[in-house]
């Protein structure tokens, strides 16, 4: 069987560079994937070679068996739906109106009452209803990213109607956001892999080690363009691949079976 | 709306319940402003319309243009007298082009604005008509030689194409330089555009030497733009294209939306991001070389109109475009009827007269801080 979305061998190469070497990843409904690795990993080149983005000239990237670059954009919108890292917007639009923007190509058809209560149920989720009449251009960095995650769930929700098998990208999806947010943005991630009817394969790419042990289900770590390693947290995340991968030697206890990393149990290098 | 009411509202009713939500009511509120600009915004142009029949450096009464509308309804033809003359064969054609120019330079203006992704995109600034009024010049200057063997006289429609391709020229050419991977950069798009409109210049001021007196005239008026050479052949070899482009830039209100989280984001989201793009600069370059060519060089009308138009009426282009169409005309064809009544008999050009309420207006723009994203 194919897979939801699958990457076999891909790679990406600019300016006599392989950002991503050689990737092998295969997203299926029903988990969650967080993606670490340290900055320069190629993490967020992996996520846009995966979204169609930029296409591998190594390898292929599949999503149900076709290659991306044969998947027409309106379609794929319906496959995958992205979140990206930067979201700024050269205009002033209201926040209402940039969650509608993820039902603008895929939810043309709809009736207008209808756009209108996906677009209110996603500011919901997201905790940002009480700001929808506001200009987005004015919000706080944490304010947008909820506005983008509310964008995103839109568009997903939509295209639901289309496509069973989605796709959701998340680059970096709580890195302005406040504690309370953090989890609330992970645990809605968690609840649409767990959804009873047409599960959602997430991919995010996380910072926060403890966070990534905490919520994934498949963690991949990515170093110098490369998977160092990917599976269960339990069965891969140790000190040994934390000091290989991150240059840092961290100390890790177990909590419920879980790592729990503590920066508090650093020691230097070389010591 | 205030989030203390929205809040309320919220709590009225239930949250995703569709009708009587609260993004249902923004919507709605958001359609009845934009009822009330339109009618607004008709009215005036009628209003404008009326003025531009009757006012100019020979006043028509009123009763002269019932005369000539009767006549030409019992008779079939118009009466013969000179203030019919003047109604039919000048004034309305006049009101006509700088009504459709307005348009077309507002519209252009939000569209590469949509394409740049930036507030401060203007045909004028960054050079485009600058590219259109140089290929114009040219046209003028070395068609005349070229085409008179074949057409005795050089015919007025050649202009216009030439304009038209002075103008997608420049526009590929700073969309080349000021994109690279999908990234367009800001400050090389106006860096660019500002040395392209001062080559434009030059390479036309270069043109003036090889010129005799009489395309020397023809060159000046393109530098200053004004409407006072409009006629019905004019109007009939512009009107067109200008019509089709208007009629046309509606329909990548949707892409132009999308665009402004970006390329990347506007694929994701599922639109063909390239045609958009190509589209895009074609309807800006067709509306920006069809205006030069009537009406010279005539600057910030494409950055004053739909400036306004997002504070009044947000940022969507699904507004922001028709109405752009409507906020043109009506500025242009106010600006024109003042650039013929405040020296009258002569008149002003009406480039100058944009210029003067355009470029007060685009630094009060910087002063604000309106223009967030230069990068």
């Amino acid at each position: 069987m194919n897979a939801w979305l699958m990457a076999e061998n891909a790679g990406y190469t600019t300016g006599g560079r392989w950002l991503v070497e050689r990737a092998d990843l295969a997203l299926q409904g029903g988990a969650l994937t967080v993606v670490i690795g340290p900055n320069g990993a190629g993490k967020s080149t992996l996520l846009r070679l995966l979204s169609g983005e930029l296409t591998p000239q190594r390898g292929r990237i599949t999503s149900l068996g076709a290659p991306l670059a044969e998947v027409p954009a309106w379609q794929l919108a319906a496959r995958r739906v992205v979140m990206a890292q930067s979201g700024r917007l050269g205009f002033p639009f209201r926040v209402h109106e940039v969650v509608a923007l993820g039902i603008l190509s895929i939810g043309r058809r709809l009736p207008r009452t209808e756009r209108d209560s996906l677009v209110e149920a996603s500011l919901h989720s997201a905790d940002m209803l009480a700001l929808a009449d506001r200009d987005f251009q004015t919000l706080s960095g944490g304010e947008q990213q909820r506005v983008h995650f509310a964008r995103a769930l839109c568009q997903l929700e939509a295209a639901r109607r289309i496509e069973a098998r989605q796709v959701l990208m998340l680059d970096e999806p709580i890195a302005s956001l406040d504690l309370e947010h953090q989890f609330a943005l992970l645990d809605a991630a968690r609840a649409l892999t767990r959804r009873p009817d047409s599960p959602v394969a997430v991919l995010a790419i996380l910072h926060d080690l403890n966070l990534a042990a905490c919520y994934a289900d498949h963690l991949v770590v990515l170093s110098r363009g490369r998977i160092a390693a990917q599976g269960p947290v339990q069965k891969i995340l140790d000190e040994a691949l934390l000091a290989e991968v991150f240059g840092v030697r961290l100390g890790i206890t177990r909590h419920h079976g879980l790592p729990v990393i503590l920066p508090q149990a650093r020691r230097v290098a070389g010591a | 709306m205030s989030p203390e009411a929205l809040r309320e509202t919220l709590h009225g009713g239930q949250a995703g319940s569709g009708r009587g939500g609260v993004v249902a009511i923004l919507t709605m509120s958001r359609h009845r402003r934009a009822l009330f600009w339109a009618v607004l915004g008709s009215g005036l142009l009628a209003g404008l319309i009326l003025l531009s029949l009757f006012k100019g450096a020979i006043a028509l009464p009123a009763a002269s243009l019932l005369q000539t509308l009767g006549s030409l309804i019992e008779l079939g033809r118009l009466p013969d007298t000179r203030e019919a003359l003047i109604l039919v064969n000048i004034r309305l054609p006049r009101t006509l082009l700088a009504m459709l120019v307005g348009a077309a330079l507002a519209v252009s203006g939000a569209v590469l604005q949509g394409l740049f992704r930036n507030p401060l995109a203007d045909p004028g600034l960054i050079g485009v008509s600058a590219g259109a009024a140089l290929a114009a010049g040219l046209t003028i200057v070395l068609g005349e030689t070229l085409l008179a063997p074949a057409f005795g006289k050089m015919p007025f429609a050649v202009l216009p194409v030439g304009a038209f391709l002075g103008g997608l020229g420049s526009t590929l050419m700073l969309y080349g330089i000021a994109t690279r991977a999908g990234r367009t950069s800001i400050a090389t798009m106006l860096l660019a555009g500002v040395a392209m409109g001062a080559l434009s210049g030059a390479l036309s001021g270069f043109l003036a030497y090889l010129s005799d007196d009489r395309q020397l005239r023809d060159l000046t008026f393109w530098a200053l733009g004004s409407f006072s050479g409009a006629s019905w052949t004019k109007l009939a070899a512009v009107a067109p294209a200008m019509i089709a482009i208007l009629v046309a830039a509606p329909f990548l209100a949707r892409g132009l939306d999308a665009l402004a989280l970006g390329e990347a984001e506007a694929y994701h989201l599922g639109l063909p991001v390239q045609r958009v793009k190509a589209a895009a600069i074609l309807i800006a370059a067709v509306a920006v070389g069809a205006s030069v060519a009537v009406a010279g060089m005539i600057g910030f009308v494409g950055i004053v109109v739909p400036h306004v138009l997002r504070i009044l009426l947000g940022a969507s282009h699904r507004l922001l475009l028709p109405f752009s169409a409507l906020g043109g005309a009506v500025l242009l064809l106010g600006a024109d009827i003042v650039a013929r009544l405040v020296v009258a008999p002569a008149e002003l050009p009406i480039g100058i007269l944009t210029a003067a309420i355009g470029a007060p207006f685009f630094l009060w723009l910087l002063l604000r801080r309106e223009v967030r994203s230069f990068e």
